[in-house]
């Protein structure tokens, strides 16, 4: 082919018929950045929501390295921090084996000494005060503090009591500075300054190889250049370094990569991946079907303008290129915008999914990121020249001569006759004008329904929300009180039960109708015979016997104890001699009978280790034997350990105690009296936050808090996007009326010449657009019921605290105000164009 | 009493150096059922005239007395329904709407007054032009003559009293062309209606009562046969 040097001609006609576009370049831009907005909201919402995650596992994992080499000599830190791979290393020192103060029984607190990058990398950087600087200087993070009774000022002076190799010693310190507590991050940090460091060198001399004593050993904390790979890296810095990775050798470094970054911990699941993929795809097919519509439409009007390129000699080609010059325009000036506004949306939008995530609480980040805006404004422009390829086709096949001849309104000629005398009646022609050109009619029709489905697809899911089978599920009473460990699934025993001061504040309150302890823990596992079950091997005691959960029960949360089979006889079980045994419920709350080990009737013997001896071997493994009454539900929040063990048993309180030498409550649920939730509410988040810190609660009314929250989630989410895209339905509506004006503007002349009134004109502009709402408003009806019964209840099978409820109501509740808009829009848009007198549009150009 | 008739009718285009004297004192007076044919080179202000004589445009002075109403002292919507029941216009490129079919254009400027067609004359009108097999077609499948006796018919329909017509044969062939002025003639004598109609085609303009010259916005001669 010869190459021919035509580039500039064609950009000259490309600019020259862009300028003469004004209002469709004004809508095709707006169009463009609305897709945009929504493209960069969705990357927004997805980075956000995954960098979040990230941070949140980080923290619970206590530091931000890519990896860790642990228990390891200044020697070591020396050899090793040097390797090039090795973009930030941290130097973290432990400084003595425990903090033995008596407030962190509870909340443990660590001793460390950490360099600047180690600070930056552990979220340890004072934000008020200053560094550790003199020997005597620590700084420590608030929560510690707090346990401490250390008030939040510079100067302060606290005393730590620290066990150096088994050794106790007190030393006297004052506070630098402090940092918040994460909330994810359950261990306090105390940090010294170097100076520390190097007046203690004799002590923090690292022996953990002899007598695994943490005091002085480091722990190097590792920042490569990027997350690919780590376990790779690190072993290369190891070897590398000249250090083994064989666990037997005198040079091993003992290491790790950090968790929160390998990919399986926040990969995307299923379900989000799914959601993702159709999020792009509607959005895609939005902006397709309004650009689309746009260019369609510029290009049939300029049909003769093409036609006449056409035959002064350029080439279909060149056409081609001249439209997609304009696209390209029209996307440099509406893409930035859109990316702009859409960061912006997105990123308000994330800790709202975050809050209602499991990782509520933690803080929310979301960084400009390069990806969200390269990723976003690329689909965005895909998005553009898909839209543009076949009105550029069509562009590119007008024939010259037909070009001559066409105009927008003509009729095809397939349609030969139209049998009707009805004739000129506003409300007909108006029907018929909207017949002219059936592919963009349809096309408006469903970009302006398109919303409308989505609209109603949020409401109905969240309608659908099943507030009582998930308040069901998450709580029996309306409050559970326990230690902070317990609804972390982290209830071991006595060390961490629920206290009797606060069950006794508790009661002491006015409201409280009635209560009971829930007795249990792992401290001393009980055991179960089951000669029956071959098939587990884990969880067996050196007996060879199964590992059994049993909990004692009193008042409330026994007589709430859901009878599955058997029976539920207080007197009998109070006899010592029967015993009920749990069964799992799945999501939907059906009971897994295939789950039960013995039948109701059947005799159990249980095993439990008593005695005060120190270890288990030289107590006494008791056995008791009893009869199954009956199976009853284990709600999983309600009334076990949060542990999910294979056997489940549950007595009364008082028979459990005969078993247990030191029970241990695992928590308290109780009711109030009817409109008293919201004050002992109060009482409980008061005393948990003053009185007694590690004792927590949940109650129904928390709960129902918590749920309304995602039903919100949903609801503005889902809303902003039906917003967006309902704006493009509009500006979509917008364009094709305008475009129906303006293509007229001869034949309104015309029919003004023959006598029709501007008021009579107005009124058929007014039917086109009730006719336009009139379609919408039956295509959303039957693709919003048909979208409705066919995916979302489908989704909601899927999920076990939805219930399918239908409903058209928002729908409807738009209707009246699509018919404002499809009255008003043609009237404005007519009132605006309507400023040429008869005789100049009747002789505008032929 | 004339049916039509300007006072000094004036219309300019633009000011200062760039005003352009469309119209510049036109004084003209056509008698009921005559047949006036405008003739002149384009440009001349033929146009301009016609439409000020529909109420199209308005004119930057003088005046136009139809039927003995001075039309340019109507408002806007009034002027349209006068020019509606007064006025029947035949464009040069027909101008038929193209969603209604044969039947319907014709009778649409009745509909837009709100009255029902008058049928026996409507399909007089019908009959007469040879639309009878016509009337279920949409404009686009018609030939051009065939296009141009619907706009006469339509122009005819609602009995008004003047006929104003641009170059109504401008895209017609002469054998066309004439056949479609016969018609013209026949059925507005028929009906007593007054023809004005502006023409290019010195042959057509031989067949009208009078012919009207108008050179620079101004009558340089008429006419009567």
């Amino acid at each position: 082919m010869i190459k021919v040097k035509n580039k500039k001609v064609v950009r000259k006609l490309a600019e020259k018929s862009f300028q003469a576009n004004k209002a469709r370049n004004l809508i095709a831009i707006i169009a463009i950045a609305l897709t945009a907005v929504l493209f960069t909201t969705l990357f927004t919402m997805g980075s956000g929501a995954v960098e979040s995650i990230q941070q949140a596992s980080m923290r619970q994992a206590g530091g931000d390295g890519h990896a860790v080499l642990k228990y390891i000599t200044a020697e070591e830190f020396e050899a090793v921090k040097d390797h090039p791979l090795i973009k930030e290393i941290a130097y973290d020192r432990v400084l003595a084996d425990e903090v033995k103060n008596s407030e962190f029984l509870k909340r443990r607190a660590e001793f460390w000494y950490l360099d600047d990058v180690g600070l930056k990398l552990a979220f340890s950087e004072p934000t008020s005060g200053h560094k550790p600087a003199a020997e005597n200087e620590v700084i420590a993070d608030t929560k510690t503090l707090q346990l401490l009774g250390v008030p939040l000022k510079v100067g302060a002076p606290l005393t730590l009591t620290l066990d150096i190799r088994g050794e106790e010693v007190k030393r006297d310190f004052v506070l630098a500075g402090w940092w918040e507590s994460d909330p994810a991050f359950n261990i306090g940090k105390i940090v010294a300054s170097r100076a520390y460091v190097e007046a203690h060198g004799d002590e923090l001399c690292n022996t953990y190889q002899e007598d695994n004593s943490t005091t002085g050993v480091i722990k190097a904390y590792i920042m490569f250049k990027n997350s690919n790979d780590l376990e790779g890296k690190l072993k290369r810095v190891i070897t590398e370094s000249g250090y083994s990775l064989d666990e037997n050798a005198s040079d091993y470094l003992e290491h790790n990569v950090n968790w929160s970054y390998l990919s399986t911990n926040f990969s995307l699941d299923g379900g989000t991946l799914i959601a993702f993929v159709s999020g792009l795809l509607l959005i895609v097919f939005t902006g397709y079907l309004i650009i689309y519509n746009i260019f369609q439409i510029s290009v049939m009007r300029d049909t003769r303008f093409y036609g006449l390129l056409k035959t002064i000699g350029t080439t279909g080609k060149q056409i081609r290129q001249i439209i997609r010059r304009q696209a390209l325009v029209l996307s440099a000036i509406g893409i930035p915008g859109g990316l702009i506004i859409g960061f912006f949306s997105g990123k308000a939008l994330v800790p709202l999914i975050m809050n209602n995530s499991t990782y509520a609480g933690s803080a929310v980040s979301v960084s400009p990121d390069a990806l969200i805006f390269i990723g976003s404004a690329l689909f965005a422009l895909v998005t553009v020249l898909i839209s543009t390829f076949k009105p550029g086709r069509i562009a590119a096949a007008v024939s010259p001569v037909e070009a001559v001849r066409y105009t927008d309104v003509s009729v095809k000629r397939t349609e030969k006759l139209k049998k009707s005398t009805r004739g000129a009646k506003m409300p007909q022609m108006a029907l018929a004008n909207l017949g002219r050109n059936k592919k963009r009619t349809v096309l408006v029709l469903i970009s302006l329904s398109l919303s409308l489905v989505l609209l109603n697809t949020v409401f109905t899911l969240s309608q659908s929300i099943d507030m009582d089978k998930f308040l069901s599920k998450i709580v029996d009473t309306d409050f559970l009180l326990a230690h902070a460990d317990y609804f972390q699934n982290d209830f071991y025993g006595l060390e961490n039960q629920t206290t009797e001061t606060f069950i006794q504040a508790v009661q002491a309150q006015p409201g409280f109708e009635e209560g009971g302890c829930l007795y249990g823990g792992r401290e001393k596992m009980f055991a179960v015979e089951d000669e029956k079950n071959t098939t587990q091997k884990y969880n067996i005691n050196v007996h060879g016997d199964f590992i059994a959960a049993v909990y004692g029960l009193e008042g409330l949360p026994l007589k709430r104890l859901e009878l599955i089979d058997g029976e539920l006889d207080f007197e009998k079980l109070a006899s010592g001699n029967y015993i009920l045994e749990g069964v799992q419920l799945d999501d939907n709350s059906v009971p897994k009978m295939d789950k039960i080990h013995f039948a109701v009737g059947e005799k159990v013997t249980l095993y439990n280790y008593q005695g005060t001896a120190e270890t288990l071997a030289e107590r006494e493994y008791t056995t008791r034997e009893f009869t199954v009454l009956g199976h009853v539900a284990i709600k999983y929040y309600a009334n076990s350990d949060r542990c999910g063990w294979d056997y489940n048993f549950y007595l009364p309180a008082e028979v459990y105690k005969t078993l247990v030498d030191q029970p241990a409550v695992m928590s308290y649920a109780f009711n109030v009296f009817k409109n008293q939730e919201a004050e002992m509410e109060s009482f409980l988040q008061k005393y948990t936050d003053t009185v007694e810190p590690v004792m927590h609660y949940s109650s129904k009314f928390t709960s129902f808090n918590e749920f309304s929250g995602m039903r919100n989630m949903v609801i503005i989410i889902g809303g902003a996007l039906s917003f967006v895209i309902g704006l493009i339905g509009i500006l979509n509506f917008i364009n094709a009326i305008l475009t129906g004006i303006l293509t007229r503007q001869k034949e309104f002349a015309m029919l003004q010449s023959i006598g029709m009134t501007r008021q009579q004109l107005r009124k058929m502009l007014m039917f086109e657009g009730f006719y336009y709402v009139l379609g919408t408003c039956v295509f959303s009806l039957v693709l919003g019921t048909v979208f409705s019964l066919l995916v979302v209840k489908s989704f909601c099978e899927l999920l076990w605290f939805l219930s399918f409820r239908f409903t058209l109501q928002p729908l409807l509740l738009t209707w009246p105000f699509l018919f404002v808009l499809g009255g008003t829009i043609p009237l404005a848009l007519y009132a605006v164009t309507d400023k040429q007198s008869i005789v100049e549009r009747l002789r505008e150009a032929e | 009493m004339s049916i039509l008739e300007t006072i000094n009718l004036k219309k300019y285009y633009g000011s200062g150096d760039a005003m352009v004297k469309a119209l510049d004192g036109v004084d003209l007076a056509i008698e009921e059922a005559e047949y006036v044919a405008i003739v002149g080179t384009s440009g001349s202000g033929k146009s301009t005239l016609l439409h000020l004589l529909g109420g199209l445009d308005r004119p930057t002075g003088g005046r136009v007395v139809v039927d003995g109403r001075e039309i340019f002292a109507l408002k806007e919507e009034e002027l349209t329904i006068f020019r509606r029941r007064k006025i029947g216009f035949v464009f040069q490129n027909y101008n038929l709407v193209p969603v209604l079919n044969v039947y319907e254009n014709i009778v649409l400027p009745i509909q837009l007054d709100g009255s029902e067609p008058d049928k026996p004359y409507v399909d007089k009108i019908i009959g007469m032009l040879g639309l009878e097999s016509k009337l279920n077609n949409l404009p686009n499948n018609l030939s051009g003559g065939q296009q141009q006796r619907v706009a006469i018919a339509r122009a005819l329909a609602a009995k008004p009293a003047i006929i104003l017509a641009d170059e109504p044969t401008g895209n017609l062939d002469s054998k066309t062309s004439l056949e479609v002025i016969g018609l013209l003639k026949v059925t507005s004598r028929q009906f007593k209606q007054t023809i004005v109609m502006i023409t290019h085609n010195e042959e057509i303009a031989q067949m009208a009562d009078r012919i009207i010259h108008i050179e620079d916005g101004k009558i340089v001669g008429g006419e009567s046969k």
